[in-house]
């Protein structure tokens, strides 16, 4: 054993704790404390973190459960909505449809009237018409004088009350007496009427014939309230009366999406 | 055959003699501190560490572990001396497998002057722990009679501690030698390898005998320190 290599080795055991201690131990410990310290701070923020996602998940659940429990009321209030929603339209509907049948059968009633006034007035042309060349060409007769001639009998064949009322009311005014007629009356047939009507009542007043486009096919007189009329017109609201009852009855079998339908084969 | 690298001299010139036992000494510790410079030159902190540093980290923390279970105390006041040692001991014993390498381990010189140094170190650290005063007094416990006893154990364990470590690796290269003499193949291999794990047994066995030493100087303090402590409550 070499005392001299002791004694060195001695110093270089000492030189290499004093370097090793440098160089290696307290640079690693350094470095594990610090990386210890880091991993505790990052442990730190994690169980933060994790604290933080518990509480929002905790909330977010409590949410779920909340919106699940008032799922039920919501949807029962948004069905509630909706059917009122729904009805308001429905009647909103209800009521433009109401309005548009309601026009519509202004409309219809106008053109029915419209119709039947220009049936009215071409049957009776028509009428007038066929009569007035029937009686000429089959009794060689016209169908004027044939009016003013019944017209002159019924004047003769009034009853005693009628009569007697018209007399009265005669005998109450001085304003001349009004014949009118559909027709332009020849003088013949004027002088016809006027002697019927004075052989029948007492009359001082001047008797005046008008021509009139109310009257149809006929002659009247107005006496004191009193009215004697002979004309087609009676026979004609007959027809008309006729006419509006089956149209009436054609339009109430139809239902209401046929209207047009029934409009139709009724015009 | 050289016996003992201390007989391998490189220079002399009296009374500094440079022998194979020094430059292999020399070498190992440039090596070492080389490495560890080299290493800790550029030490990350995060999780991702390079491979190199995560060795050492390796290394310093097993030894850490092994000194804290030992002495059940803090390691860092330890790990310096008790650390260099296995660190040292532990390359020269591997680099026996490295061709024309002489372990400084296997000169008594170095195993003295290690055995030395923990000769030393046993009352710096217990003095330093305990005090000057008790722990000489710790030698006069129980009795003053053993005093002697004491002191001549304390020689006796570093020179066991000594001879232990010389024996053990002088005669493991010297069979590795006298084998391959006789049985140049497969033998001596074997025998290397076995070496290898010998000279890591002997590494361990004196740093923990060290430290048992040192730790059983500064126990007495703990254990009175622990005693007043216990006083001081009741």
């Amino acid at each position: 054993m070499n005392w001299f290599t002791v004694f060195a080795q001695v110093l270089n055991f000492l030189i290499l704790v004093a370097l090793l201690r440098w160089f290696l131990y307290q640079p690693i410990l350094k470095v594990m404390q610090k990386r210890q310290t880091l991993i505790a701070e990052r442990w730190q923020e994690a169980e933060r973190l994790h604290a933080e996602a518990q509480q929002a998940l905790a909330t977010y659940q409590q949410q779920q459960q909340e919106l699940q429990q008032n799922q039920a009321t919501w949807q029962a209030e948004a069905r509630l909505a909706a059917d009122q929603e729904r009805q308001r339209l429905l009647a909103q509907v209800r009521q433009a449809i109401a309005e548009q049948r309601t026009a519509w059968q202004a409309d219809l009633q106008q053109e029915q009237e419209a119709f039947l006034r220009t049936l009215r007035q071409n049957v009776i042309h028509q009428t007038y018409a066929i009569a007035r060349q029937a009686l000429k060409d089959l009794a060689n007769a016209d169908l004027e004088a044939q009016l003013v001639q019944v017209f002159c009998d019924r004047l003769h064949h009034l009853d005693s009350s009628q009569q007697q009322a018209i007399a009265q009311a005669l005998s109450q005014t001085n304003q001349p007496i009004l014949i009118r007629s559909s027709f332009e009356l020849h003088p013949d047939r004027c002088q016809q009427v006027t002697e019927a009507l004075r052989a029948q009542f007492a009359i001082p007043q001047p008797i005046e014939f008008v021509i009139t486009s109310d009257l149809f096919c006929g002659i009247e007189i107005k006496l004191a309230g009193q009215e004697i009329v002979w004309s087609l017109d009676t026979y004609l609201q007959t027809l008309e009366q006729r006419l509006s009852h089956a149209l009436a009855q054609e339009e109430t079998s139809h239902h209401e999406p046929h209207f047009s339908a029934g409009a139709g084969c009724l015009l | 055959m050289e016996v003992s690298p201390d007989n391998i001299v490189i220079y002399a010139r009296e009374p500094i003699v440079i022998n194979a036992t020094l430059l292999f000494t020399w070498i190992t510790m440039g090596l070492l501190v080389g490495v560890s410079g080299w290493v800790t030159r550029q030490l990350s902190v995060h999780p991702q560490l390079p491979p190199w540093q995560n060795g050492l980290e390796l290394v310093v923390d097993g030894i850490c572990n092994q000194i804290r279970e030992i002495t059940q105390q803090d390691p860092e006041p330890y790990l310096s001396f008790v650390g260099t040692l296995f660190l040292f001991i532990v390359t020269c014993n591997l680099l026996t497998v490295v061709p024309g390498y002489h372990a400084p381990t296997g000169s008594l010189s170095t195993t003295a002057a290690l055995a030395l140094c923990v000769f030393v170190a046993v009352p710096i650290f217990g003095i330093r722990q305990q005090g000057l005063g008790r722990y000489l007094k710790s030698y006069l416990e129980p009795t003053p009679i053993m005093l002697p006893f004491q002191i001549i154990g304390e020689l006796s364990r570093t020179l066991a501690l000594a001879v232990r470590l010389f024996g053990n690796i002088m005669s493991g290269n010297l069979l590795a030698a006298i084998l391959l003499s006789l049985v140049p193949l497969f033998v001596p291999i074997a025998m290397q390898l076995l070496g290898l794990v010998f000279g890591v047994i002997q590494a361990y066995v004196f740093s923990v005998l060290a430290l048992v030493y040192i730790a059983s100087a500064s126990s007495v303090q703990q254990k009175n320190h622990y005693g007043s402590t216990q006083e001081n409550n009741l």
